[in-house]
């Protein structure tokens, strides 16, 4: 119990600061912000599979790709056959995409297309042998699989051009103020890490935390591990569709570069920098980087991205538990000292440990 | 559609699968690391041949010799000073090689500039027979991956380097306890693997093009076709990366080149799913 | 040790964080106090895949401001480059774009490269009433009121080119491309002017994005024996495909290649024993014979060293000089709509030639050329005339398109 208390000044401190940030900021870096927020959702949704049951998807732009893609597509479609499909003499709204021309449909089916494919990939992985490094290849290949997929079928998806001139946040019909959008997002995202942070902390955390450190002994206090790795991989799709759809109107712009294994590959980035398996350091970390690459890249054009590689080898080496994980460790001590909350740190262990067992038997 | 034509050339595609997947079998299938900077060691393999045959103008065998050293050593110093400080952590190995490939790509870009580069075709002409045609430069490359096969196997299993190696590979502790000295094994070993990928890079230059970005085309490829086989088998990279060369040739007949691509993917997630030993790895214990 | 170097690395990452953010602040301080000069975005990838074409876009951009400045500048102002980063990410040429427009508030934009990055800025450009100038040639089919396109659209490059094939090297076409929208919106035209000159499609092949493996593709094309292969194939599929057709004892005699997109960078990329004889259609090569050409490929060796120049380059070049003769014309610079109405019928002589901006749709009417590829990575000039106007909407695939800038 003790870290909460660091936990919760710091996480009131954050939303704070990103509740006052319009007032002082520019329309333009307000919209990064609120970007970067959207994302943050979907470090948290990485974070779930990745630092609470141990498995490195590198694939989950998949899901985040699909979400966002339906409401682009459904964008698209208000206005009749788009141009992108009218170019390869397609002269009606396919059938299977017509439910896609109400936008609360896409809305609906960007939530649940996400999860039902995360169910799907997640039965047929979970239910076999396949774990660490070749789960990790099987998502790889996923990505590579769901890019090429959205550039080859261009006709329904807009192909490698992308979908382009997307309205801002009509999300509820009346377009929304950027700051309205802002808060909106904000909330939302808060709403999803006290979700992600209850769930973790509850009963059926603990056990993906145990299937994390030790799958075969879980499954000897017959617990059935692929079922609670499979829930968890939908939970984890359900909110990166989330994102995905978030992402869109705040964009204005979706594009396979979206979705594949670019974006793959950041939110692992973001997610490692900032801690993984502390959810506070997915929003650290995805605030962190991303700021970091839009601001260098503005001063070092040439060179930025020359940084970001040196700083991921550095963090990777030197603070393996990420930045907001090592301040946690070695501030969050002092800090709950300030506050008169020293326990002592062995008693508090042992008293995991019982609540543990408790929570086992 | 000249079918024989097809089968063909789908030998020469499994010889430069073959080519660029043998490193990462040492690297990924010994050593266990996932090196994510993988595509960055072909590409600096390609960087090499374009100095020394395009700018220098010496002969092809003197750039593929010189790809071995120089990648051979940008590998040992990938080892020496990141790589070793993250064994037992898979995970944090692909973070960090990923860094390393971000840097590799940014560094040569300011060095060379981010135009594509030329290396010319060292083997001109082609061998026919019949209505099958193979250019002499993708018969040089499947023999040329089947020696390089037959070298590292040589060297794996026949000398006394090779022999540290597996020991190391199979228990580290052990190998300590038995006075090998096992971080320099490492290193070597890593080296060589990056070294045979530069080999590759190199000889994949005429063929292919030589650009910064280069890399990440090959990065998927070999990881699939080293898991295809089995990983930590030379055999099994190698039949691997013929069943994956064939199907990708052969599917181009019915599926067109995207088609082809997307269904051997579908295929090699399958396979993983049901054989994560690989195609065709033989149980050795 | 370890201990040490990691606090070491911690005040590291520090610094680079407040660096940024400070450069941030001065940066725009900066911005403001000077007032006397015209703020021009510049906005090309220095990194990711296109980069490999956009850094000499980046280059003769940035040469052509200096110049222009060395000269007395705009209005008696000087201009001021700001440069950005997208990165080949059409995302964040869009981030890039608000930024320059909102934050630096520079005048106009030079910039984008794929249709993708222009798509994702245009909404942008618009809605913050900006204006882009846009040097690349593109698929066509598109016209905004705040985009300046210097570029040639299809028709402009294909119906010379086109009968001059089936005239001079036969009837029977292969079309291949990369498989997204310019490839095929260009081999549809071809496709058109094809049926009209006699001439006949023998295959058609797309392949994805970075493909660099044409084995079955040479194949299909052997079984197919065309005249002509009609290629679009972008960045760095194109050198590989022209290398594999080489090796598979091919000749440009018998069966060229034909393009309207690889130009000297590709060559260079290739080698110039693999391009020789393939031919291509472009609005300008580093060849081209006028005393405006030859001043601006010592310029550009001069600053930047030894190094092909291609069409795009070119044309980011001059489409910076078109920027500063409306930038002088404009009576209100700031006023998007005037801006780009300045455009309207301006003249220059660029190193290609004479160019006209068309009076009415934002494109401009430029010239044409037939290239042969020779041994030094150059093309050999074999055709020179005055491109026809350009055509966003085809006339050939859109008789009865309502143009959009008459509305």
């Amino acid at each position: 119990m003790r870290r909460v208390a660091t936990n919760n000044a710091f996480g009131v401190l954050l939303v704070l600061f990103l509740a006052l940030f319009p007032m002082f900021s520019s329309d333009f870096r307000l919209e990064l912000m609120g970007k970067f927020i959207v994302f943050i959702i979907f470090a948290i949704a990485m974070d779930l599979v990745w630092g609470y049951a141990g498995l490195l998807s590198l694939g989950h732009a998949v899901f985040f790709g699909l979400g966002g893609y339906m409401l682009a597509i459904s964008y698209s479609l208000q206005n009749g056959v788009p141009s992108f499909m009218t170019r390869f003499d397609i002269t009606e709204i396919p059938t299977l995409m017509k439910p896609l021309q109400s936008i609360p449909a896409a809305l609906l089916i960007g939530l649940i297309l996400p999860s039902i494919l995360a169910g799907i990939i997640g039965f047929f992985i979970f239910k076999s042998k396949v774990s660490g490094v070749y789960f990790s290849l099987i998502t790889l290949a996923l990505a590579k699989l769901f890019e090429m997929l959205v550039v080859n079928l261009q006709m329904y998806t807009g192909g490698f051009n992308g979908l382009m001139g997307l309205p801002r946040f009509p999300i509820f019909g009346e377009p929304m103020s950027l700051t309205a959008y802002y808060y909106m997002v904000l909330i939302i995202t808060v709403l999803v890490y006290l979700f992600a942070r209850w769930l973790t902390n509850s009963h059926f955390g603990k056990i993906l935390k145990s299937i994390r450190e030790n799958e075969s002994r879980i499954s000897f206090f017959s617990y059935n591990a692929s079922n609670y790795k499979i829930f968890i991989f939908i939970i984890s799709g359900f909110l990166s569709g989330l994102a995905g759809m978030l992402y869109v109107p705040i964009n204005g712009f979706f594009s396979p570069l979206d979705v594949g294994l670019n974006m793959s590959t950041m939110v692992i980035l973001w997610l490692a920098i900032g801690g993984r398996g502390t959810l506070m350091g997915a929003a650290v970390g995805t605030l962190i980087i991303n700021w970091m690459s839009n601001l260098l890249s503005e001063q070092y054009p040439e060179l930025w991205q020359l940084f970001i590689g040196v700083i991921i080898v550095m963090v990777v080496l030197f603070f393996p538990d990420g930045i907001y994980g090592t301040l946690k460790n070695r501030f969050g001590t002092y800090f709950d000292s300030l506050l008169n909350r020293k326990i002592d740190e062995n008693m508090e262990m042992e008293m995991e440990k019982r609540d543990y067992a408790n929570n086992l038997s | 559609m000249n079918i024989a034509q097809q089968i063909a050339d789908g030998i020469s595609v499994s010889g430069i699968l073959l080519l660029i997947a043998l490193g990462l079998g040492i690297t990924f299938g010994v050593m266990k690391v996932i090196n994510m900077a993988h595509g960055e060691l072909i590409m600096i393999g390609a960087y090499t041949s374009y100095v020394i045959s395009t700018l220098a103008d010496l002969p092809f065998i003197v750039a593929m010799a010189a790809a071995f050293v120089v990648t051979a050593i940008v590998g040992a110093l990938m080892e020496v000073l990141i790589i070793r400080r993250l064994y037992g952590r898979p995970l944090e190995t692909l973070l960090a090689t990923f860094g390393i490939s971000i840097i590799l790509q940014q560094l040569v870009r300011i060095i060379f500039g981010p135009a594509g580069k030329s290396v010319s075709n060292p083997f001109n002409g082609a061998l026919n027979i019949g209505s099958v045609y193979i250019p002499y430069l993708r018969l040089f490359i499947v023999g040329f991956a089947i020696m390089l096969v037959l070298i590292t196997a040589y060297v794996l299993f026949r000398t006394k380097f090779g022999m540290l190696v597996r020991t190391v590979s199979q228990n580290r502790s052990m190998s300590d306890c038995l006075g090998i000295n096992t971080p320099r094994i490492d290193m070597l070993t890593f080296a060589f693997g990056a070294g045979l990928t530069g080999i590759a890079g190199a000889v994949l230059a005429p063929l292919k093009n030589v650009a910064p970005t280069m890399g990440m085309d090959y990065l998927i490829d070999s990881f699939m076709t080293v898991v295809l086989g089995g990983v930590g088998s030379l055999l099994g990279t190698s039949l691997g990366s013929i069943v994956m060369g064939e199907a990708n040739q052969l599917l181009t007949v019915f599926g067109g080149e995207t088609g082809a691509k997307i269904i051997v993917f579908l295929l090699v997630i399958i396979v993983i799913r049901y054989k994560p030993e690989g195609l065709f790895k033989i149980e050795r214990r | 040790m370890k201990k040490w170097l990691g606090k070491v690395i911690a005040v590291g990452l520090a610094c680079t964080v407040l660096l940024a953010g400070c450069g941030q602040s001065s940066g725009s301080e900066s911005g403001g106090s000077e007032g006397d000069g015209i703020k021009i975005g510049v906005l090309f990838s220095d990194s990711g895949v296109t980069a490999m074409g956009e850094k000499g876009l980046k280059n003769a951009t940035l040469m052509a401001i200096e110049e222009i400045n060395a000269d007395g500048g705009v209005k008696g102002q000087q201009l001021i480059p700001v440069y950005e980063d997208y990165a080949s990410d059409p995302s964040m040429a869009a981030t890039k774009a608000k930024k320059l427009l909102l934050q630096d508030n520079v005048t106009a934009i030079v910039g984008g490269y794929t249709s993708a990055s222009r798509q994702a800025m245009l909404p942008i450009i618009e809605q913050n009433d900006g204006v882009l100038v846009y040097p690349m040639s593109y698929e066509g089919e598109e016209y905004s009121k705040n985009i300046m396109y210097v570029g040639p659209v299809p028709n402009q490059g294909l119906e010379q080119f086109i009968p001059w094939l089936t005239e001079n090297k036969g009837k029977k076409f292969f079309l291949i491309g990369s498989d997204y929208v310019f490839p095929v919106q260009v081999n549809k035209q071809v496709k058109e002017l094809l049926k009209l000159n006699g001439g006949e499609v023998v295959g058609e092949d797309y392949v994805p994005m970075g493909q660099s493996e044409f084995a079955s593709i040479v194949n299909k094309i052997k079984e197919a024996q065309p005249d002509v292969i009609f290629s679009v194939l972008v960045a760095e599929s194109a050198a590989a495909f022209y290398k594999q057709y080489d090796n598979y004892g091919l000749s440009p005699d018998t069966m060229p290649i034909a393009s309207v997109v690889t130009n000297e960078t590709d060559l260079s990329a290739m080698g110039g024993e693999v391009g020789e004889g393939h031919i291509s259609a472009l609005p300008y090569f580093q060849t081209v014979d006028t005393p405006e050409n030859k001043e601006f490929v010592t310029n550009y060796h001069a600053k930047y060293g030894e190094g092909p120049i291609d069409t795009l380059m070119q044309s980011a070049y001059y489409s910076t000089y078109l920027l500063a003769d409306a930038l002088e014309k404009a009576e209100d610079i700031n006023d998007a709509g005037q801006l780009i109405g300045a455009f309207a019928g301006l003249e220059i002589m660029a190193p290609e030639g004479e160019v006209t901006v068309d009076p009415e749709n934002n494109h401009v009417k430029l010239n044409f050329r037939i290239g042969v590829a020779n041994k030094d990575a150059q093309f050999d000039i074999i055709e020179e005339s005055e491109a026809p106007a350009p055509e966003p909407w085809s006339k050939l695939l859109f008789p009865d398109h309502e143009e959009p800038w008459k509305k």
